[in-house]
C-alpha cells in the first residue's frame, strides 16, 4: 500500500474537521459568553456611571462651599504669610548646613553603636565567666574580675559618647522644625477644613476614568474581561451572609445568603432616591437598612422581610411578584418574567409587602411603619375572625358577639329572625356577618330552606333562653336628658350613632369608635327596661362583656334608656317573615338524623317528634353547623371546637392546598384570600354539593381596601420564627401585653396612648357647642381640658399604687370633666400588666421606688406658703385644693393638689414645675421658671433666688397638702412618711 | 375539528388499544418466521427499510411532533427539560433501527443473489488506523462536545423546590430510564417489577450469546439469517422497554392515571380501578361462595395456572410450534430460552388479563407479601 | 505549491529535530507506512487502537462510533463531575444551596448543565451501542464474554445516573429516588416488604425489618435522607466510576483480544 494511500478522502475529512472544530470553537465561545453576560453587570455599570456623576457634583459644590467660606479664606492668607516668612527666616541655605551637620553626627553615632554592640557582647561573656568562677570557685577569680571591670568601664564611656551625639542631633533637628512649625500647624488646619473634598477627590480618582492615570484606565477595562474577572473585578456579585437568620428547608435550615444588592446597588445609599429601578434607595432609610436604623442591612438582609429567592442574581429566578396585571405584562416583555413555580416563597407583591413585618413583630398590637398590616390586624380583631379561625396571637381573646343565653329577655323572636336573615338591613355597619342569601344559597330552593333554618335557630335560642329577672324602672326617663348624658359621659368613646346607611371604608380611628354597636334602632330591637338593666350592670346579662360600668344613677340610666329606645326602625319591622313549612323542616331533621341513624330508624323516629321538638333539634344542629357558638355564648355549646381552619401559619401554606374550584382568578394566595373575603362562598360555584357540604363562611361585606389589609395580615401569618434578631426583653413583653389589653378594652377610644387614639375629641367638641353653648372657634383651645387626659408619659407621672386603685375604682381627679372614667371588670393580672406596660413605656422602675424625702422645716414651710400665696405663684387660682374650688371659670381649672401626695411621683412634680410645656406642650399650666435663663427665673427673695431649692420646697409642700386647706404659719403637717433617717438628718 | 382529531388520538393512545396494535404491527414488520416473512413481502412492508421508506418514517415522526407541539398540553410535557432526552431517544432509536435494517435488507438481497454481504468486500482489505480511524474519531468527539455545549446553553437543567419528605409531588416519577420498571409496577407487585424482572432482564441479556448458537450473521447486518433472534430482541427492547418508557413519561399523569397526549393533567381525574384477584374470580364469581380461609386452598387455582404455564407450555411448544427451535438449540439451551420467553410474555399476558378481566393477581398471598 | 519548503515547514522540520521534541515524541509526524504504524504503538493513548483494521470497521456506517462516543462522554462527565465537586457539598443543609449557587453566581456554573445532559446522552449512546453490537451479531463467539462485560457496563451506567439523580436534593431528586428505592424494599427475603421477609428469623428474632433490609442498606436509613445523600454521593463520585473503569479496561482489552471489530467470517 502506498505511503499516502488512505481510505478516506483527506480533503473532505479536513473540511469536516474544520467545520467541526469551528462549531466547537463557537460553542465554547457561546458558553463563555452565556456565562459572562449577566443582566446584573449592566446594572452595576449604570450604578458606576451614576456614582461618578454624583461624586463629581458633590466635589464641585464642596469646593464651591470652601471658596466662599470666610474662615477658609483667612486661613489661606495666614498660610501664605507663614510660608513667606518661613522662606526668609529659615533660609534654605542655613537649613542646608544644619542638615549636613546632622548627617555627620548621625553616621558617627552609627559607628559608635556598632562598637558598643561588640563590647557589650564581650562584657556579657566576661560577666558569665566571672560569675561562674566566683560561684564554683575554680579558676582565677581575680583575672576574670579585672577583665569584667575594664569591659564595664569601656561600655560606660561608649554609652556617654553615643548619648551626647544623639542630643546634638536632636537640637539641630529642633531648630529646623521650629522654623516650619507654624507652617505645619496651618497646613494641618487646612487639611481638616478640606478633608471632605479630599476624600471625594480621592474617591473620584478611583472610579472616574478621565480622572485616572492611563495605566489605571487600561487596568479598569482588563480587570472585567471574561476570565480575568475572577481576580479583582469592579463588577462582581454582592452578597450579605446573615448570622442568625436561616432559610427554612423542611426540617433543616440553610444559611441565608441575600444577593439582592448585586442589582439593587443603591438600596442603602440615600443619594439614589430618584434613580430608576433597580438602583433606587429603599423608602424611609431611618427605619430600614441604615446603620443606626432598627433593621440594619448587614443583620437583616432583604428576603427576611420581602421573601423571594435571596440567592438568585437574576430578576426572574429571584421570584419577583408583579403587583398588577399591567405590571405582569410589562415584566413579561421587559425581563421575559415567568412565575417561579419551583420556589415556595415568592416575594410579596408591593401592595402586600408589609406582611413581612408580622413574622418578627407578631407580639405587637400596632407596628410602626406598617399601617396596612395594622389595619388588617385591627379588622381581624373587630370582625372576630379569631373566634372561628384559631389564631395563635388571639388565642385568649373573649368571644366577639353578645351573650345569647337570656335572649328572650332582650328581643323578640320576629326581630331575631329578621336580624339573622339580613343583619345589615337593621344596622348597616354591624359586625354581624350575613349567612343567608349568599352566592351559594340564593337559589329559590335554598332560599326556602334558609328561611326554615332561621326559624329553627331562633326557636332553639328562645327555647333555651334562661330567665333574666328585670326590676321595674324608678321613672320612665327623660329622653332629652338621656341624649345629653350620652353625649357627655363618654359613650362616644366606643359607640357612635350613625343613621347615614352609607357604606364607608373603615380606617383605624373609626374602628376604635366601633368597639360597641352603632346605637340606632334600639326601640325596635329591645325594651326600655332591658336597656335600663343593661346600663346599670352589663355583667349580669353578659358576664364576659367588655362594656364597662359607668356608675350611672338609676335616673341617669332611665333617661339614657328612654333616649335610646326612642329610635325605632319601622322598615326593618315590616320585612316579611316566611311561615314555618313543615315539609322542609322534616327534610332538615331527616338530613341530620340520617347522619347517625340508618334510613329505617330515621323514618321511625321522625313522625314521633312534635314540630317544636323538630325545630329545637334542627336548631341545635344548625347552630353547631354554622358555628354561631364560636362568637356567641349559647346554652348547650360549652367547649365546642371552633369550626374554621387554623390560620396561625396560613401564610406558609403552599398555593396548591387552596381549592380554587372553577373560579378564574390568578393562581396565587393573595388572589385567593381577596376573593374569599369578597365573597366567601364563591368557590362553591358550579360545584354539585348537598346543603351541609356547602361552604359556610359568612360574608362581612368587606370593602376592597379592607380585604387587601386583611390579606396582607394573612400573608404575614408564617411559620418561621424571628430568631434572636427580635429581642424578647421583659420590657418588650410587658409593652406587648399592655398594648393587647389597651386594644382589647379600647382605652384608645378616649385616651391618647403612645401618641394614638383620643377619637372621642370630636364628639366632646359637638357636646361643648350643643350643650355648653361654646362657639366653634373657641372650642379648639379648650377641648383639651374637657377631654380625657392624654396618657403619654403616665408611667413617669403617676405612682403605680395610686394608678392600681384608680383603675380598679376610679376617684374624681378632674371634677369639671363630664366624661367619666368607667369601672372595668379588670382582674389583678390585667391591672398589673397595665402598670408594667405604662412603666415600661417610660423606662421607669417597677414596682418599687424609694420614698423621696418630702419633709419641710418651719422656714421652708413659710417660704412654700409664701410662694403658694396669690402674690407669688397663686396656685389656688386654678388648682383645686382639697374641697376649695378655684376662683376662675371651669376651663382654667386644674387637678386637685390634695391628691398629689398619693398620686404623683415626686421627681415628676419637680420636672413639671420646672418646665411643664417640656412634658406636655398643650398644657395650660404657666411656666413660672423661664427655661432659657433658668438661674434668674425664680423669685429672688426666697432662699435668695436658688430656683432648685424653691422648686424642691414647693414640691414638698404640695406633696404634703392633705385635704385641709393651707393654714397660715403652723407646725409642719404630718409628712408623707415619717422616715427616721430623714428626720435624723434634718435635726442635725 | 382539530379537537375531535385530538380526542381520537387521546382514545387511540390508551394502553389497551395502543399496546395490542403495537404488537400486531410488530409481528408483521419484524417477521420472526418464514411464514410471517412471506406475508411481510406480500404486504411490501420491507420497503420501509429503503431510503424513501426512511424518509416516510421521518416525515411521519416530524409531522406528528410538529402537530403535537401546537397543543399546549403536549408542549408542556415535551418541552420539560428532563423529557427532552426521551424525545431525542425516540428520534435516535427510530433512525438507527431504520439504518441497521436498511443495511440488513441490502445484505439479504445480495445473499438471495448468492453474493457475499457488503461488509465482506471491505473486510478483505486492511487499512492503517492512522490517520483514518483516529481522525474521524477526533471529529466525532468535537461534534459531540459542540452538541453538549449548545444543548447546555439552550436548555437549563431543572431545579425544583428543596427536597421535602412530607410533600410528595403528584405524579412522582423515577428517572426516565427506569420508567419502564415503574410502568410495570401498575401490573405487577413491586418485588417482581422492581427486583425479579430487572435481574431476569440482565441475566437474559447475558445469556443471549450462549443461547443463540446460530453461527450465521456474525460481522454483518442481516435480518434473514437471524430472523428469530432479531425479532425477539427487538420485541424486548422496543416494545417492553422503549414503548413503556414513552408511556411512562408522556402518558402517565397524576395518581399514575392514564392521560392522552393532548389531555390536561387534571389531579382530580378519577378512573374506576376495581381490580380483583384470580381467587376471587374463581370462588366469588364462578362458584359464588365465600373465599376459603385456608391460604393454600384459596390460591390453589392460581398456583396450578402458574405451574402449568411454566411446565406444560414449554413441553407443548417443544412438540409443536418451536419444534425446529428445540432441535437446533438442544434441551438445555431450549429450557433456558423458553423460561426467559415465558417470563417476558407474562408482562403482555398480565396486561391483557388486567384490561379485559380486571384481574390483578394470579396468586395473592398478602400474608407473606407474595403476590404474582 | 512551491517546491522549496516554506518558512513554516522548515521551522516545523527544525522543531521536530530538537532534542526536546525527540524526547517527547518517539515518532514524529508519520511520513511513511512504518511511521504510521509505530506512531500507534508508541503512544499510550493511541495504542488502544490496533495498528491496522479491516476497511469495513472504519466505516461509521458499520460501527456508528457508539462505543467510542460512550467512552468520550464518560470522560466529559468525569471532567465536569470533578469541577462540580469543587462547589458541591453533599450535606442536607448545603446541597440545594450549592446547586442554586452554581446557577446563579459560580463562574462557568453551566458545567452542571453539561454534566446532566451528558449523563442522559451517555445512557442513550450505551443503549445504541448495545443495539449496534446485537444487530451485527458481534456477540457471537469468540466475543460472548465481552458482551457480558458490556451488559454489566450498561447496568453500571444506569446506576451512575440513578445515584447522580439524587445529588441536587430537590423535589424531583428525592421523589425519583424514593420511587426507585421503594422497589428495593420489596426484594424477596432481603426486603422488609418483599415475600419471605420473615424467613430470615431465629425464633421470633426477625433479622429482616424495615430498619435492616436491602432498602435500608441502600439508603442508609428508613427514608431518603442525609444518609442516602452521602451514600449516593460517595457511590457516584468514587465507588461506581472506579468499578466502571475496571470493566472498561477489560472491555477494551477483550475487543482487541477477541479480534477487534467483528467482520463477516
Amino acid at each position: 500500500m502506498g505511503v499516502d494511500e488512505r481510505h478516506y478522502n483527506i480533503e473532505k475529512l479536513n473540511k469536516i474537521f474544520a467545520i467541526a472544530s469551528l462549531t466547537l470553537l463557537t460553542g465554547v465561545g457561546l458558553l463563555f459568553y452565556n456565562d459572562y453576560s449577566r443582566k446584573w453587570k449592566d446594572y452595576q455599570g449604570e450604578y458606576q456611571n451614576l456614582e461618578i456623576e454624583k461624586t463629581r457634583v458633590k466635589l464641585d459644590d464642596e469646593n464651591a462651599k470652601l471658596k466662599d467660606d470666610a474662615e477658609f479664606i483667612k486661613l489661606q492668607e495666614d498660610l501664605q504669610k507663614a510660608k513667606a516668612n518661613f522662606a526668609d527666616q529659615c533660609s534654605p541655605a542655613k537649613l542646608q548646613d544644619i542638615a549636613k551637620a546632622n548627617e555627620g553626627i548621625n553616621s558617627h553615632s552609627e559607628i559608635l553603636k556598632q562598637q558598643y554592640r561588640v563590647i557589650k557582647a564581650q562584657l556579657d561573656t566576661a560577666k558569665f565567666h566571672y560569675e561562674e568562677i566566683a560561684a564554683k570557685g575554680h579558676g582565677d577569680v581575680k583575672v576574670a574580675e579585672i577583665r569584667y571591670k575594664s569591659l564595664e568601664q569601656r561600655t560606660k564611656q561608649l554609652n556617654q559618647r553615643i548619648q551626647n551625639d544623639d542630643n546634638k542631633f536632636a537640637n539641630n533637628k529642633k531648630t529646623i522644625d521650629d522654623c516650619s512649625q507654624t507652617v505645619r500647624d496651618l497646613e494641618r488646619n487646612e487639611r481638616a477644613l478640606t478633608q471632605k473634598s479630599t476624600i471625594l477627590d480621592r474617591k473620584l480618582k478611583k472610579i472616574d476614568p478621565n480622572e485616572m492615570s492611563l495605566t489605571n484606565r487600561i487596568a479598569n477595562l482588563v480587570r472585567n474581561l471574561p476570565v480575568i474577572d475572577l481576580a479583582n473585578p469592579t463588577v462582581k456579585v454582592q452578597q450579605i451572609v446573615l448570622k442568625d437568620i436561616h432559610d427554612d428547608l423542611n426540617f433543616m435550615t440553610m444559611p441565608k445568603v441575600d444577593r439582592c444588592t448585586t442589582c439593587h446597588l443603591g438600596i442603602a445609599n440615600p443619594d439614589y432616591k430618584d434613580a430608576a429601578q433597580p438602583l433606587r434607595t429603599h423608602p424611609n432609610l431611618e427605619l430600614y437598612l441604615s446603620k443606626d436604623s432598627a433593621h440594619p442591612i448587614e443583620s437583616f438582609g432583604c428576603t427576611t422581610c420581602h421573601e423571594g429567592s435571596g440567592r438568585a442574581t437574576d430578576f426572574v429566578t429571584a421570584a419577583h411578584t408583579p403587583s398588577s396585571e399591567k405590571q405582569e405584562h410589562e415584566w413579561k416583555k421587559k425581563y421575559n418574567w415567568a412565575e417561579q413555580h419551583h420556589w415556595d416563597k415568592p416575594m410579596y407583591a408591593t401592595p402586600y409587602v408589609e406582611a413581612g413585618c408580622f413574622k418578627c413583630h407578631s407580639g405587637q398590637t400596632t407596628i410602626k411603619g406598617a399601617e396596612k398590616l395594622n389595619l388588617g390586624l385591627q379588622l381581624i380583631e373587630r370582625a372576630g375572625c379569631y373566634a372561628c379561625h384559631s389564631i395563635d396571637k388571639y388565642k385568649d381573646w373573649p368571644k366577639p358577639g353578645p351573650n345569647l343565653e337570656h335572649l328572650a329577655s332582650k328581643s323578640t323572636a320576629e326581630w331575631t329572625y329578621r336580624w339573622i336573615a339580613d343583619p345589615k338591613s337593621f344596622r348597616h355597619n354591624t359586625w354581624m356577618p350575613s349567612y343567608f342569601n349568599q352566592s351559594n344559597n340564593s337559589d329559590p330552593e335554598s332560599k326556602a330552606r334558609s328561611q326554615q333554618e332561621i326559624h329553627a335557630i331562633v326557636h332553639y335560642l328562645f327555647a333555651e333562653s334562661s330567665e333574666f329577672k328585670m326590676k321595674s324602672m324608678p321613672q320612665p326617663g327623660d329622653a332629652t336628658k338621656g341624649e345629653e348624658l350620652v353625649a357627655s359621659i363618654g359613650c362616644f368613646g366606643c359607640h357612635n350613632i350613625d343613621h347615614s346607611q352609607k357604606k364607608m371604608t373603615r380606617d383605624r380611628t373609626m374602628l376604635t369608635k366601633e368597639q360597641g354597636p352603632n346605637l340606632i334602632g334600639f326601640g325596635t330591637k329591645t325594651s326600655k327596661i332591658w336597656l335600663y338593666e343593661w346600663l346599670k350592670n352589663p355583667q349580669r346579662y353578659h358576664p364576659e362583656t367588655r362594656m364597662p360600668d359607668l356608675r350611672l344613677t338609676d335616673n341617669e340610666a332611665a333617661d339614657i334608656a328612654a333616649f335610646l329606645s326612642k329610635d325605632t326602625n319601622e322598615s326593618f319591622n315590616n320585612q316579611p317573615i316566611a311561615p314555618i313549612n313543615d315539609k322542609i323542616v322534616d327534610d332538615l331533621v331527616r338530613g341530620f338524623l340520617q347522619k347517625s341513624l340508618s334510613e329505617v330508624e330515621t323514618e321511625a323516629k321522625l313522625p314521633k317528634m312534635s314540630r317544636d321538638q323538630k325545630l329545637q333539634f334542627a336548631g341545635q344542629k344548625l347552630i353547631a353547623q354554622y358555628g354561631c357558638y364560636s362568637c356567641h355564648d349559647i346554652k348547650g355549646f360549652k367547649g365546642y371546637k371552633p369550626i374554621g381552619v387554623d390560620l396561625t401559619e396560613e401564610g406558609s401554606k403552599s398555593t396548591d392546598k387552596f381549592d380554587f374550584g372553577f373560579v378564574k382568578i390568578e393562581h396565587s394566595k393573595q388572589a385567593w384570600f381577596t376573593q374569599k373575603l369578597r365573597d366567601p362562598r364563591i368557590f362553591d360555584e358550579k360545584k354539585i354539593k348537598t346543603p351541609d357540604e356547602k361552604l359556610r363562611m359568612p360574608n362581612y361585606n368587606f370593602s376592597e381596601k379592607e380585604a387587601e389589609a386583611i390579606t396582607t395580615a394573612l400573608l404575614g401569618f408564617v411559620k418561621d420564627k424571628p430568631g434572636k434578631s427580635k429581642p424578647r426583653t421583659p420590657e418588650n413583653l410587658a409593652i406587648e401585653r399592655g398594648e393587647q389589653i389597651v386594644r382589647e378594652f379600647n382605652c384608645q377610644g378616649c385616651h391618647i396612648i403612645e401618641h394614638e387614639g383620643g377619637a372621642i375629641k370630636d364628639s366632646i367638641s359637638d357636646w361643648l357647642v350643643k350643650y355648653q353653648g361654646k362657639d366653634k372657634s373657641e372650642v379648639d383651645t379648650i377641648i383639651k381640658t374637657f377631654s380625657p387626659p392624654n396618657l403619654n408619659g403616665i408611667g413617669k407621672k403617676v405612682q403605680s399604687q395610686w394608678l392600681f386603685e384608680f383603675i380598679h375604682k376610679p376617684e374624681i381627679v378632674r371634677p369639671w370633666l363630664k366624661v367619666r372614667m368607667p369601672t372595668y371588670s379588670f382582674n389583678a393580672a390585667h391591672l398589673n400588666s397595665l402598670l408594667k406596660y405604662f412603666n415600661a413605656l417610660d423606662k421607669e422602675e417597677f414596682p418599687f421606688t424609694e420614698h423621696a424625702n418630702t419633709t419641710l422645716t418651719p422656714t421652708e414651710l413659710i417660704a412654700a406658703q409664701k410662694m403658694f400665696s396669690p402674690d407669688y405663684f397663686d396656685c389656688t387660682k386654678c388648682h383645686i385644693v382639697g374641697n376649695q374650688m378655684p376662683s376662675g371659670s371651669q376651663e382654667t381649672w386644674a387637678p386637685n393638689l390634695a391628691l398629689a401626695g398619693k398620686r404623683l411621683k415626686p421627681e415628676w412634680v419637680i420636672d413639671w414645675i420646672k418646665n411643664p410645656t417640656a412634658i406636655d406642650p398643650a398644657t395650660k399650666m404657666p411656666t413660672f421658671f423661664d427655661p432659657q435663663n433658668f438661674s434668674e427665673s425664680g423669685p429672688p427673695d426666697i432662699f435668695d433666688g436658688d430656683e432648685n431649692e424653691q422648686i424642691r420646697v414647693l414640691r414638698n409642700y404640695i406633696m404634703s397638702i392633705s385635704t385641709l386647706p393651707p393654714q397660715p404659719i403652723s407646725m409642719p403637717t404630718a409628712t408623707l412618711t415619717t422616715n427616721p433617717a430623714a428626720t435624723a438628718e434634718q435635726s442635725k | 375539528m382539530i379537537e375531535e382529531f385530538k380526542n381520537i388520538i387521546n382514545i387511540l393512545a390508551r394502553p389497551y388499544i395502543m399496546f395490542p396494535a403495537m404488537i400486531v404491527a410488530f409481528i408483521f414488520i419484524f417477521p420472526a418466521t418464514d411464514g410471517l416473512m412471506k406475508i411481510n413481502r406480500r404486504l411490501g412492508l420491507y420497503k420501509l427499510w429503503t431510503n424513501n421508506g426512511g424518509i416516510a418514517i421521518f416525515a411521519f415522526l416530524f409531522l406528528g411532533f410538529g402537530f403535537g407541539l401546537t397543543d399546549p398540553n403536549f408542549r408542556a410535557i415535551v418541552t420539560k427539560p428532563d423529557n427532552v432526552p426521551i424525545v431525542g431517544l425516540i428520534f435516535l432509536v427510530v433512525f438507527f433501527l431504520w439504518f441497521a435494517l436498511k443495511q440488513a435488507w441490502e445484505n439479504d438481497e445480495r445473499e438471495a443473489k448468492g453474493l457475499r454481504p457488503n461488509e465482506a468486500e471491505d473486510a478483505k482489505e486492511n487499512i492503517l488506523v492512522w490517520p483514518d480511524l483516529v481522525y474521524i474519531e477526533f471529529i466525532a468527539m468535537l461534534l459531540i462536545s459542540a452538541l453538549l455545549i449548545v444543548w447546555a446553553i439552550v436548555l437549563k437543567a431543572p431545579l425544583e423546590q428543596p427536597a421535602n419528605p412530607t410533600v410528595s409531588p403528584n405524579p412522582s416519577k423515577a428517572p426516565w430510564y427506569f420508567l419502564g420498571l415503574q410502568e410495570m409496577l401498575v401490573y405487577f407487585d413491586p418485588w417482581i417489577a422492581g427486583v425479579l424482572f430487572p435481574t431476569v432482564i440482565m441475566l437474559g441479556f447475558m445469556c443471549i450469546p450462549f443461547i443463540d448458537n446460530n453461527r450465521k450473521g456474525l460481522g454483518y447486518y442481516s435480518f434473514n439469517s437471524r430472523k428469530m433472534a432479531i425479532s425477539i430482541f427487538l420485541f424486548f427492547w422496543l416494545i417492553l422497554w422503549i414503548f413503556l418508557i414513552i408511556t411512562g413519561t408522556f402518558l402517565r399523569g397524576p395518581n399514575w392515571n392514564f392521560f392522552g397526549p393532548f389531555e390536561y393533567w387534571d389531579v382530580h381525574k378519577l378512573e374506576a380501578l376495581t381490580n380483583i384477584n384470580l381467587s376471587e374470580v374463581v370462588y366469588m364469581i364462578l362458584l359464588n361462595q365465600r373465599l376459603p380461609d385456608n391460604i393454600l386452598l384459596r390460591e390453589i387455582w392460581g398456583i396450578l395456572a402458574l405451574l402449568g404455564y411454566f411446565t406444560l407450555t414449554p413441553l407443548i411448544l417443544a412438540k409443536t410450534f418451536l419444534k425446529n427451535v428445540y432441535n437446533r438449540l438442544g434441551p438445555l439451551r431450549y429450557s433456558i430460552f423458553i423460561i426467559f420467553m415465558l417470563l417476558a410474555a407474562s408482562l403482555p399476558i398480565k396486561m391483557f388479563l388486567r384490561w379485559i378481566f380486571n384481574i390483578k393477581y394470579i396468586v395473592a398471598i398478602p400474608e407473606f407479601f407474595l403476590n404474582i | 505549491m512551491s517546491d522549496q519548503p516554506n518558512a513554516l515547514a522548515k521551522f516545523l522540520d527544525w522543531l521536530s529535530k530538537t532534542q526536546v521534541a525527540k524526547a517527547i515524541f518517539r515518532t514524529g509526524i508519520p511520513k511513511n507506512r512504518r511511521q504510521r504504524m509505530t506512531v500507534m504503538l508508541n503512544n499510550v493513548f493511541l495504542h488502544l487502537h490496533p495498528v491496522r483494521l479491516p476497511k469495513h470497521a472504519v466505516k461509521i456506517k458499520y460501527t456508528w462510533c457508539m462505543g467510542g462516543l460512550s467512552f468520550f462522554v464518560f470522560l466529559v462527565l468525569t471532567v465536569t463531575g470533578i469541577l462540580l465537586m469543587f462547589y458541591y457539598r453533599p450535606t442536607v443543609e448545603y446541597a440545594y444551596g450549592d446547586i442554586v449557587d452554581l446557577r446563579e453566581q459560580v463562574p462557568l456554573g453551566i458545567m452542571r448543565e453539561i454534566h446532566r445532559w451528558g449523563a442522559h446522552l451517555m445512557v442513550i449512546t450505551v443503549w445504541l451501542h448495545m443495539f449496534r453490537v446485537f444487530m451485527t451479531g458481534s456477540y457471537k463467539p469468540p466475543r460472548e464474554f465481552n458482551w457480558i462485560i458490556g451488559v454489566v457496563l450498561l447496568v453500571l451506567t444506569m446506576l451512575m445516573s440513578f445515584t447522580g439523580y439524587l445529588l441536587p436534593w430537590d423535589q424531583l431528586a428525592i421523589w425519583a429516588i424514593t420511587v426507585g428505592s421503594n422497589m428495593a424494599g420489596a426484594t424477596p427475603i432481603l426486603g422488609a416488604a418483599g415475600p419471605g421477609s420473615n424467613l430470615l428469623a431465629l425464633g421470633d428474632v426477625n433479622f429482616v425489618t424495615s430498619a435492616s433490609d436491602a432498602r435500608f442498606a441502600m439508603l442508609g436509613g428508613r427514608f431518603v435522607g442525609e444518609g442516602a445523600l452521602l451514600r449516593f454521593y460517595v457511590l457516584h463520585c468514587i465507588g461506581l466510576p472506579f468499578i466502571i473503569m475496571i470493566f472498561m479496561i477489560i472491555h477494551f482489552w477483550r475487543v482487541r483480544k477477541d479480534g477487534g471489530i467483528s467482520g463477516p467470517v
